[in-house]
């Protein structure tokens, strides 16, 4: 019976320990954002009795734990697109400088002039050079975002690099789990930093993708890459709950971006636009836009080019199958066989088309300030919808040392009771032995 | 009027910041969309934090029914009400 009490008494004070160390981990860990505090949980020893450590409780908050990904996602997405969007402010945004309008109006003014005077030869000289720099800038435009373009798109090869790298990584983490959980299983299963791990990771991944996840009972975790706000249905899945990861890859189209691809281990192909949060969404959603651009450079190109075609001439001012191939189409010595008695007739036609190059020129200011203020609104607004999920959630799974000190000091006073039980027991074991002899 | 449209706009640009704060302003925001109603146009400015404060309402909206949809589906009591 007396060996039996310490029998007891070890357990409990081995019980201690166990949960000393793991208050102590809290406590050295307050500061560690991807640190989810733990708990020891008690159980009674059958047979003789005693105490034991039978498993270590994660206070983790699940819950919290998605929407917080979801929103980083999100944020990542916005904050990446907002950069993307923002390169191209001192050329879009028209204010300051020589600005594209500034040249289709400078252009036009000389078309006019050269008209009310077509036999004027400085007009001559300053319409060729108005209208040449016009067609380079809207050239050296669409050229810069060509430059863009495949700026982004050689990223994209880097992400998808890393979400292959991550991948990896959880699988391995989850076989490392499996193993851990079975190794510890007779004591404490204290394994669950694994899980620490395994957290960082996804939100690692919530950097690039829209990520969609469920834990099985160990923790290992099954990882797939869905987007509920893409046209295209499906999913790609990552990980394996038991060990495996699928890698992607990336097949670049630069003649036409839109239609690169990210092609997975089955084979299937999804289109860039499938994807729209993350940096992954972010530079399929700067394609977009950039395409979008061009789109409307195109249209003012064309623009110019079919509604300048004058009667004096015989001929367009331009030439353009789109903003790349704008190109100046007439000389000095068109301009001096202009046929003069299409003058009037001529500026009625370059009225008409200043008036659409103004409201070509107002779609595309228009399109490009509208997709800023967009990208900049969904940005702030996810940026603190993602610190409050932060906040909330480090409050529910970090360390509060007021709290974990004042545990600390509990179990320190129980261990020092029970080693003092165990010393007087044993002073009691050699008084009883004493009295035999 | 064109004031406090843009006024009270600033002042909800300034403080609803969360899913939490929807309770508390919810008067503010109900006041600024009734005054916004009752105009044709917008200035610039205005048209940019209304467009905000919409996107903040549907989006802060959007987290808290994910929240009870989650909770749901832990607690499987979906369906039960």
């Amino acid at each position: 019976m007396i060996g039996n009490s310490f029998s007891i008494l070890y357990s409990a004070l081995l019980s201690d320990l166990k949960s000393i160390d793991i208050r102590n981990r809290n406590i050295s860990n307050a500061n560690n954002p991807h640190y989810v505090k733990e708990e020891s949980v008690l159980e009674t020893l059958g047979g003789v009795g005693g105490v034991i450590v039978s498993d270590i409780r994660r206070i983790s908050d699940e819950i919290t734990q998605r929407q917080l990904l979801e929103a980083q996602t999100r944020y990542e997405a916005f904050n990446e697109l907002n950069g993307l969007i923002e390169t191209l402010a001192p050329y879009f945004e028209e204010t300051g400088g020589a600005t594209l309008e500034d040249y289709v109006n400078n252009f036009f003014q000389a078309l006019q002039d050269f008209l009310r005077e077509p036999t004027n030869q400085a007009a001559k000289e300053n319409l060729l050079t108005k209208a040449d720099s016009l067609a380079k800038l809207i050239n050296d435009r669409y050229s810069l975002l060509t430059r863009l373009e495949n700026e982004v798109l050689n990223q994209i090869p880097n992400a998808i690099g890393q979400i292959n790298k991550i991948a990896e990584r959880l699988a391995r983490l989850n076989k490392e789990i499996a193993f851990e959980y079975s190794r510890t299983y007779g004591e404490s299963k204290d394994y669950k930093y694994l899980l620490d791990q395994r957290d960082q990771l996804l939100s690692q991944l919530a950097q690039y993708v829209n990520i969609s996840y469920n834990f099985d009972s160990l923790g290992r975790v099954e990882v797939s890459i869905v987007e509920g706000e893409s046209t295209a249905s499906g999913y790609i899945q990552l990980v394996s709950a038991d060990g495996k990861a699928s890698s992607l890859d990336f097949v670049k189209d630069g003649a036409n971006p839109l239609n690169s691809v990210v092609v997975d281990q089955n084979g299937t192909a999804w289109k860039l636009s499938f994807f729209k949060n993350g940096r992954l969404g972010a530079y399929s959603q700067a394609i977009e836009f950039y395409e979008g651009l061009k789109g409307k450079l195109d249209t003012l190109a064309q623009d110019l080019a079919n509604n300048l075609s004058l009667n004096g001439l015989g001929k367009s001012i331009f030439t353009a199958t789109s903003a790349g191939d704008i190109a100046l189409n007439v000389t000095s010595s068109d301009l001096d066989k202009y046929a003069i008695a299409q003058a009037k007739n001529d500026a009625d036609t370059a009225k008409s088309a200043w008036q659409k190059a103004k409201e070509d020129l107002q779609n595309l200011q228009a399109f490009y300030a509208n997709k800023k203020a967009e990208v900049q609104i969904k940005l702030d607004t996810e940026r603190d919808t993602y610190d409050y999920l932060k906040t909330q959630y480090s409050q529910r799974v970090g360390v509060n040392l007021d709290e974990e000190l004042a545990e600390l000091m509990k179990l320190q006073q129980h261990y020092q009771a029970v080693s003092k039980m165990i010393a007087t027991s044993s002073k009691l074991i050699d008084y009883l032995l004493n009295s035999i002899k | 009027m064109e004031d406090k449209l843009l006024l009270g706009l600033l002042y909800l640009d300034k403080k609803f910041k969360t899913p939490a704060d929807i309770e508390e302003l919810l008067p503010h925001i109900e006041l600024v969309l009734k005054i916004a109603s009752q105009r044709e146009s917008f200035s610039e400015e205005e048209e940019y934090l209304l467009r905000k404060l919409l996107y903040r309402l549907n989006r802060f909206e959007e987290v808290i029914k994910e929240r009870t949809r989650l909770w749901s589906a832990k607690l499987k009591v979906e369906g039960r009400a």
